[in-house]
C-alpha cells in the first residue's frame, strides 16, 4: 500500500476515493491511510481527533461542526508548535507590550489564532477556563480570529495556553489589538458618527414627510416650527457627520493649491460643497421664510456616505494590521556564556556589537554577526528563499532570522533588532504600508475633474440666469448642486470595493488596500517568486527507485522496509532532508533506531536492530554501475537532490528529493498569460533550477531569472515601473517583502505563516494558488461593477445637470432624484456576484 | 394640533435616548463581533465566561 515512485507529493497525499474524507477536517484521505471506520488525512488530524475524544470534548465538538458548517475551508492542523514563538510569549518584553493588567493579579492578552473557522472552534477554545487552571475568561472573536484571554501569570504561563491551542491545531500569533489599538478607536468613532447621523437624519425625514404630505404655511405656525426643528437637527449632523468630509475636502483643496494641480482635488470637495450649499440655502429659507428646505436630503446623504466609509474601514480591518512581524521573526532573547560556563539569557536589545552569543542547533539566530565557530548548516530561506541550508564556516557572516540547523555556534554580534538586515527590511516595508490614497487610477482623477466640471457649470449657468432671469438664479444653482451632488459617484467605487473586500475575506483572501482590484486589472507584468510561492518551499520525496523495475505501482517490500529504516534514522533530524523523510513516513509504523551518528554534509548512519543503515549523499555512499546508478543519473539530470539508502553495506534504493510545484501552478501561469499579461519568474535559487521549474509550468527560459537576492528582486520591479509597466508581485516570506512593497500590487501567499503579510497589499490564508487565480478573476468582475456604477451615475449627473441648468428641475425634485440614484448604486454594489465560487477542499 | 408641540420634542427625547444607548454600546464593544455570540447560543452547557466584557 504505497505510492508509486513516479508520483509527485501532491498526488502521493491526495490519491483518494470520494467516499473517504478525513474524520477531523473533511479533506480527502490518501490511499494508504484509509481506515475501516474513521479515516484521517494526516497524523495531525488523527491526533486532534484522539485528543478531543480522550478529553471528552469530541462529541460536542463534532456535533456542533455538523450542525453549523464551516465558514471557509479549514487548514490542516499543524501539530508542531513554533517553539521560538512560545519562548517569546513568556518573555518579559512580550508581557510589557501585549498585556494589560486587570484586578486580582489577572492580565488580559489578545492572541490571533490561525485556523478558527466554525462554531465548534469557538466552543472548543472557550473551554479553556475549564481545561486549564489560571484562566478566568476566554472569548473568541471569530470574524477577526482574535482570542481575548484573562489569565493569571502566577498560575499559568502563556506558552502553556498556546501549547494547548496548538494541540488542537490552532496556530498562535501575538497581536496588539483590542481596546488599545488605534484602529479600534477610529472605527468606533466613525460608527458613532454614523449612528448619530442616521438618528438625526431619520428625525429630519419624519418632519419632512409632513411637508411632502402637504403641510403648508398657515395660522398654526406648525410649518415654520417644523422647518426650525429640522434646521436645529441638521446643525449637529453637519458638525458631527459632515465634518469628516469637510476636513478631507479642505485638505485636498490646500494640497492642490500648493501643488497647483486639480489632480489632487478629492471627491469629498463636491460632496462638501453640495452639503454646504444645501445647508446654507435651506437655512436662509428657514430664516427668511421663503424658498424650499432640504435638510432631509443633506442628513441622509451624510449618513449614507458615512455608512459606506464605515463598511470600507471595517472590511479593511478584518485584513488585520501586522506591524509586529519583527517579533515573529526575531527572537527577543539570546544565549550568552557566563563565567561558570553555563548559559544565560539576555535580551537582544541589550547586546552590543562585539558581544558573543551562542546559538544551539535548531534555534533562530538572533543577531547579525560573524561566525566564530568552525561551522554549521544555516537555513537562510527566510532571507533568500533558498530552501537548502548553506554551510557557513568561521569568519562568514550570518544574519538574524536565519536558522542554525546542525551545530552549536558562537557568533560575534554586529547589529541587532531593527538595525539588523531583516529588521531594516521589515521596518522599511511597514513604514510604507498605508501610505497613498486608497482610491486609485481614474476613479480619483474622475473625482477631481468632476469637481471642476460641476463648479464651472454652476458659474456659467449662474451668469446666464443672472442676465436672463435673476429670480430663477438661486433655485437653479441649488438644484444643480444638489442633483449633481456626487453621492452616487462618491459611493459607486468605495462601496463596491468594500463589499468585494468583505466577500474576499470570507474566502481567505485578505485585501489591505482596495486599489488592489484596480491595479490587478491593469497589471501588465506579474513577477512570481519561486520558492514557497509556486513551490511548496520544502523538500519532499518525489521519487524512490530501487534496483528492480521502476514501473511497478507499489514499492517492493524490501524497499519499503529500507525506507522505513532510513526514516527511523532521520526521525529526529532538523535537516530539510530529514524532514522530507518524516513527511514520507507519516502514518507508517517505524522501527526504532539506535546509536545514530550524523556525518555533517554526508548523511546519517545507525542501527535498526542488528541491521546497519546508512542514509546519505552519493559521495558518501558510492553506487556501482547498474540500475541504481542509472536512476540516480536521471534524477540528477532533473536537478533533483539524490540520496542513497544503504542496508548492511549494500545500496538498496535511491531517493529523489525536490521542492515540488504546487498543484495549481501551471493553471495560474496559464490564467495570467491568457489575460495578456507578461509573467516573470524570479528566484534566489540558481539559474538552472529556476529555468527548469519555469519550463515545467510553460515559461520560456528568458522569463526565468535565477540568483536574485531580495534587493535585486526589488530592483527588477523598480526597473519595470520606471519603464512605465504596471507590476504585480506574488511572493511569500520576508525575503520578498521589499519586492512586494515596491510593486504596484503585492500579493503574499502566506498560509498562516504571516511572514510577509505586512508588506503585501493583499494576502491569502488559504492553502495553494487557487486563491490567487480567484483574486485575479474576481478583481476584474469588481472593476466591472464599479464601471457600471460610474457610467450610471455619470449619466444621471449629466442628464440631471442639463435639466437643472435649463431650469426644468426644482430643488424638491432634485432632492428626491439624488437619493434614488444613490439607492440604485448601493444595491448594484451590494448585490454584486463576486467571490461566490465554492471552495473545493 | 397643538399637541404636536409636546409630542415632537418627546419623540426627539426618545430618539436622544436611543442615540445615547447606541453610543454606550459602541464604546462597550458590543459591535466588535456580531457573529460569534450567535454561535454561543448553540453551546449546551453554561457559558464559560462573562459575556458583558467583550473587548
Amino acid at each position: 500500500m504505497s505510492p508509486t515512485d513516479s508520483k509527485t507529493p501532491q498526488q502521493l497525499t491526495l490519491v483518494s476515493d470520494k467516499d473517504y474524507s478525513c474524520a477531523h477536517c473533511g479533506l480527502p484521505v490518501p490511499s494508504h491511510r484509509k481506515g475501516t471506520e474513521v479515516s484521517f488525512c494526516c497524523n495531525g488530524c488523527a491526533s486532534v481527533f484522539a485528543i478531543l475524544n480522550e478529553s471528552g470534548l469530541g462529541k460536542s465538538y463534532y456535533d456542533l461542526r455538523r450542525s453549523t458548517g464551516n465558514r471557509d475551508s479549514g487548514s490542516r492542523p499543524s501539530q508542531r508548535a513554533n517553539e521560538h514563538l512560545l519562548i517569546e510569549l513568556d518573555s518579559e518584553m512580550f508581557a510589557e507590550s501585549h498585556t494589560s493588567v486587570l484586578e486580582n493579579g489577572f492580565v488580559r492578552t489578545h492572541l490571533y489564532l490561525d485556523g478558527v473557522h466554525c462554531a465548534a472552534c469557538v466552543w472548543l477554545i472557550e473551554q479553556l477556563p475549564k481545561e486549564l487552571n489560571g484562566i478566568r475568561s476566554a472569548q473568541l472573536n471569530l470574524p477577526r480570529s482574535r482570542l481575548s484571554l484573562e489569565w493569571q501569570p502566577e498560575k499559568i504561563q502563556l506558552s502553556a495556553i498556546a501549547r494547548w491551542l496548538w494541540r488542537y491545531g490552532y496556530g498562535v500569533e501575538p497581536r496588539i489589538d483590542g481596546e488599545e489599538a488605534k484602529e479600534t478607536r477610529e472605527e468606533r468613532k466613525l460608527l458613532i458618527q454614523m449612528g448619530i447621523s442616521w438618528a438625526l437624519a431619520g428625525n429630519i425625514m419624519l418632519l419632512a414627510f409632513a411637508m411632502y404630505a402637504g403641510l403648508s404655511p398657515d395660522s398654526t405656525g406648525l410649518f415654520e416650527a417644523a422647518r426650525w426643528v429640522s434646521f436645529a437637527l441638521a446643525i449637529p449632523v453637519l458638525i458631527i457627520g459632515g465634518g469628516v468630509f469637510f476636513r478631507k475636502a479642505f485638505q485636498s483643496l490646500m494640497l492642490s493649491f500648493r501643488l497647483r494641480s486639480v489632480q489632487n482635488l478629492h471627491m469629498d470637495l463636491p460632496i462638501s460643497l453640495g452639503i454646504l450649499v444645501g445647508f446654507v440655502s435651506s437655512g436662509w429659507a428657514t430664516i427668511t421664510g421663503r424658498g424650499e428646505v432640504w435638510f432631509d436630503s443633506i442628513g441622509i446623504l451624510i449618513a449614507a456616505l458615512l455608512t459606506a466609509r464605515w463598511i470600507q474601514l471595517r472590511a479593511r480591518r478584518l485584513a488585520g494590521n501586522s506591524t509586529e512581524q519583527l517579533l515573529a521573526i526575531l527572537p527577543s532573547t539570546a544565549h550568552q556564556e557566563d563565567s561558570a560556563g553555563g548559559l544565560t539569557s539576555v535580551r537582544t536589545e541589550n547586546l552590543k556589537p562585539g558581544d558573543v552569543v551562542i546559538v544551539k542547533p535548531g534555534e533562530l539566530i538572533p543577531v547579525d554577526g560573524i561566525l566564530l565557530s568552525s561551522g554549521s548548516l544555516i537555513n537562510t530561506s527566510v532571507l533568500t528563499g533558498e530552501s537548502v541550508p548553506i554551510r557557513k564556516t568561521r569568519g562568514d557572516q550570518v544574519f538574524a532570522g536565519t536558522t542554525n540547523e546542525t551545530d552549536r555556534i558562537h557568533i560575534q554580534v554586529q547589529s541587532v533588532g531593527v538595525q539588523s538586515n531583516v529588521g531594516r527590511l521589515v521596518s522599511w516595508a511597514s513604514k510604507n504600508v498605508g501610505e497613498g490614497s486608497y482610491q486609485s487610477g481614474w476613479i480619483s482623477v474622475l473625482g477631481s475633474w468632476f469637481t471642476v466640471a460641476v463648479i464651472s457649470t454652476s458659474v456659467v449657468a449662474g451668469l446666464y440666469w443672472w442676465i436672463a432671469d435673476p429670480s430663477q438664479l438661486a433655485p437653479v444653482i441649488v438644484s444643480l448642486l444638489v442633483i449633481t451632488c456626487p453621492c452616487a459617484l462618491g459611493m459607486a467605487a468605495p462601496l463596491a470595493l468594500a463589499v468585494g473586500t468583505g466577500k474576499a475575506a470570507r474566502k481567505g483572501i485578505f485585501i489591505k488596500s482596495e486599489s488592489v482590484f484596480d491595479w490587478l486589472n491593469k497589471v501588465d507584468v506579474v513577477v512570481l517568486d519561486k520558492t514557497g510561492t509556486l513551490t511548496w518551499g520544502k523538500m519532499s520525496i518525489v521519487e524512490i527507485a530501487g534496483s528492480d523495475s521502476v514501473a511497478d505501482i507499489e514499492i517492493p517490500m524490501e524497499m519499503e522496509l529500507a525506507m522505513k529504516m532510513a526514516s527511523a534514522l532521520e526521525s529526529d533530524s532538523v535537516h530539510p532532508i530529514g524532514r522530507a523523510f518524516q513527511t514520507w513516513s507519516e502514518g507508517r509504523i517505524l522501527p526504532s533506531s539506535e546509536s545514530t551518528i550524523h556525518a555533517p554534509s554526508k548523511g546519517i548512519e545507525g542501527f535498526v536492530g542488528k541491521t546497519k543503515v546508512r542514509v546519505g549523499n552519493l559521495e558518501w555512499i558510492p553506487l556501482q554501475e547498474g540500475r541504481l546508478k542509472e536512476h540516480s543519473e536521471r534524477m540528477l539530470g532533473l536537478g533533483q537532490v539524490v540520496i542513497a539508502v544503504e542496508i548492511n553495506g549494500i545500496p538498496s534504493c535511491v531517493v529523489a528529493l525536490d521542492d515540488p510545484l504546487r498543484s495549481n501552478a501551471s493553471e495560474l501561469i496559464r490564467h495570467i498569460q491568457d489575460s495578456g499579461k507578461h509573467v516573470v519568474l524570479c528566484s534566489g535559487d540558481n539559474s538552472e533550477t529556476t529555468v527548469r521549474v519555469g519550463a515545467q509550468i510553460g515559461l520560456f527560459p528568458e522569463a526565468c531569472l535565477g540568483n536574485f537576492d531580495p534587493n535585486m528582486k526589488m530592483g527588477l520591479i523598480q526597473d519595470f515601473i520606471s519603464k512605465g509597466r504596471i507590476v504585480a508581485m506574488i511572493g511569500d516570506g520576508v525575503n520578498d517583502s521589499g519586492a512586494l512593497q515596491a510593486a504596484h500590487v503585492g500579493v503574499a501567499v502566506t498560509e498562516g505563516t504571516a511572514a510577509s503579510r505586512f508588506a503585501a497589499d493583499a494576502f491569502t490564508t488559504r492553502s495553494g494558488l487557487e486563491a490567487i487565480i480567484e483574486l485575479f478573476q474576481e478583481s476584474g468582475k469588481i472593476i466591472r461593477v464599479i464601471d457600471r456604477n460610474l457610467v450610471f451615475s455619470l449619466g444621471y449627473n449629466i442628464l440631471g445637470a442639463s435639466l437643472a441648468v435649463m431650469g426644468l428641475v426644482n430643488p424638491m425634485f432634485a432632492a428626491i432624484a439624488m437619493p434614488v440614484s444613490s439607492l440604485i448604486v448601493v444595491s448594484s454594489s451590494v448585490m454584486q456576484r463576486t467571490f461566490v465560487k465554492r471552495t473545493n477542499s | 394640533m397643538n399637541v404636536l408641540y409636546f409630542l415632537v420634542p418627546l419623540a426627539l427625547l426618545l430618539a436622544a435616548a436611543g442615540v445615547w444607548a447606541f453610543i454606550w454600546s459602541v464604546r462597550n464593544g458590543q459591535f466588535e463581533d456580531v457573529e460569534t455570540p450567535a454561535m454561543r447560543l448553540l453551546f449546551d452547557d453554561e457559558s464559560t465566561s462573562d459575556d458583558s466584557n467583550v473587548s
